[in-house]
């Protein structure tokens, strides 16, 4: 099964061999749990510059297609960082965004291709400083950093640049 | 618990929304693109740039012999205008009135700038997607700030009329997009209440809320809301002098915190401007109900004196009838008439004023009938009288 997606800075086409084992837990990565509405709407109540919002607004764009399925990557990174942020007050909207699209550029190729001109633009627009990943201190928040990372694994596969 | 189902525990969860509308709601915010940060530091960026160049250009062409002329003169415009800004006597080398032209063009050019953004504010509607302040919060702001006035104001004359609730309704949910179950709650709340508030507090909080914003433009939100209390105070057809009073003063009090906060005249008109909206409109409400009086009283005592005089008319040519004919045709036609005048006339009595005049017109035409006939069948009955005299005779 083929995944394809744009790179975002290139505009290239790249492609990925996806295993057919991992079509059920890529599935559930189409679910919508959320409208778009809502989801504005929880991005409208977040303490954040109005420039954050539209950066935020730009990754809910972003997009894979696997096979005859979307998977809507953006809205699904988006969603998780809003749900983790209510569950740790402490933790901020930047904070981790930057370590879930930094877990993920690193480790998947094809969303390191679709993600990968986001991370500066975060990082900047939220004051995250360089090393920001090693300040985790939270175990409990680090390790839902990590299960959101692994759910976007059966994504992992060598990526091929064809145009 | 997994990730998967804290996802989903959150979603599943169903707060109340505040705002229906949001671009309706930063649309009301009147700040346009000045919401972003970034874009608002790379338009002052171009503009500066702008001005660099069309000044560098603007010391080019000074340099030229052309120009030069008309700056190096000692008399006529050029040298006035120099002179006021200061570098008539100090610029006294070729370099120095080069770089003053460069100054004065862009200077110039900056103003023409401002001058296009300005004209851009009005025919424009910018809504910026996103706003800085969580939307929650600034709504819920704004609208404990501006509701309870809106309801005192509504309140001003003694009693709040559904029309004058009905305005407050419409403002906050169909102007600002606020969801209209949260405005009723709040007004719920707010409307037995109206006497512990403060003109001169709330203000005088909305003056500085709206100067600390990031997201406010004030001279939108102020005058917008000036305007919605003049719909509001004009929204049941009456407009009452302490609602207009009251106005006054409240606007009186916004101006001078705008002034307060270090605001730009540009507010001060604007608020003024919309209390005068409202004097023009409270002088227009009393021209018509002055010319509806006049108009009321002219056809009440036309209708009247043609009342007095058809009746008086009716009632000699009755008398003169009943003096020459007992019982006949013509006094049972007078009679008719006169039952047919009376009704008209006892119509004109129950239905009032404002039917006086048609009725009146209506019982002129009636009268003028009933007595043209008449004096056709008198004129009739005393030719044939006169013919049977000479007949006999």
């Amino acid at each position: 099964m083929k995944a394809f997606t744009k790179d975002f800075n290139t505009g290239k086409t790249i492609e990925v061999e996806i295993p057919d084992e991992n079509l059920e837990a890529l599935q559930a990565l189409t679910q919508d749990r959320v409208s778009d509405t809502k989801l504005q709407s929880y991005i409208d109540n977040l303490d954040l510059p109005a420039d954050a919002k539209a950066l935020i607004a730009s990754i809910l764009k972003t997009a894979v297609r696997v096979g005859e399925m979307v998977i809507r990557i953006g809205k699904k990174i988006v969603e998780i960082v809003i749900m983790i942020v209510s569950k740790f007050p402490n933790a901020t909207f930047g904070l981790v965004l930057g370590l879930i699209v930094g877990a993920l550029v690193t480790s998947i190729p094809l969303i390191g291709g679709l993600l990968g001109a986001f991370v500066l633009p975060i990082a900047a627009a939220f004051g995250l400083a360089t090393g920001y990943m090693d300040d985790l201190r939270d175990n409990s928040l680090a390790k839902k950093v990590a299960e959101a990372s692994a759910m976007f694994q059966p994504l992992k596969s060598d990526a091929n640049v064809v145009s | 618990m997994s990730l998967a189902n804290d996802l989903d525990d959150f979603f599943d969860q169903n707060e109340e929304v505040i705002v229906n509308e949001p671009l309706k709601f930063k649309a009301k915010l009147g700040i346009g693109e000045r919401a972003y940060g970034l874009l608002r530091a790379r338009e002052h960026m171009t503009t500066f740039s702008e001005a660099i160049g069309v000044g560098a250009t603007g010391s080019a062409i000074a340099s030229s012999g052309a120009v030069a002329g008309t700056f190096f003169a000692s008399s006529g415009f050029m040298a006035s205008t120099l002179s006021v800004v200061g570098l008539g006597t100090t610029a006294v080398t070729p370099i120095g009135w080069v770089i003053a032209a460069g100054v004065i063009s862009g200077g110039a050019y900056v103003g023409v700038s401002r001058l296009f953004e300005s004209s851009k504010d009005n025919g424009l509607i910018v809504i910026p997607k996103y706003i800085n302040t969580p939307l929650d919060i600034i709504s819920v702001a704004l609208i404990e700030l501006m509701l309870p006035v809106s309801l005192k104001m509504a309140n001003a004359g003694g009693s709040m009329h559904t029309s004058e609730l009905g305005a407050i309704k419409r403002f906050f949910s169909e102007e600002w997009g606020y969801n209209p179950s949260f405005v009723s709650r709040l007004i719920d709340e707010y409307r037995t209440q109206t006497d512990l508030v403060s003109y001169s507090k709330l203000a005088g909080s909305l003056g500085s809320y709206c100067a600390k914003s990031k997201d406010c433009d004030k001279e939108a939100i102020m005058t917008g809301f000036i305007k919605h209390l003049r719909e509001v105070i004009e929204a049941d057809g009456v407009i009452d002098e302490k609602e207009v009073e009251e106005l006054n003063y409240l606007t009186g009090l916004l101006i001078s915190e705008s002034e307060k906060a270090g605001g730009s005249s540009s507010v001060t008109n604007a608020l003024t401007a919309a209390s005068e909206r409202l004097s023009q409109s409270t002088k227009l409400a009393a021209g018509v109900a002055l010319s509806i009086g006049n108009a009321t009283a002219s056809g009440l005592s036309a209708g009247t004196g043609y009342v007095a005089d058809t009746g008086k008319s009716a009632v000699d040519k009755s008398s003169q009838l009943l003096r020459e004919f007992s019982e006949s045709e013509v006094t049972r036609a007078l009679k008719t008439s006169t039952a047919q005048f009376t009704n008209k006339s006892r119509e004109i009595a129950s239905t009032g004023v404002d039917g006086g005049i048609k009725y009146a017109a209506v019982a002129k035409e009636t009268t003028s009938k009933a007595a043209k006939s008449l004096w056709n069948s008198l004129s009739m009955k005393v030719n044939k009288n006169d013919e049977g005299s000479n007949n006999r005779s």
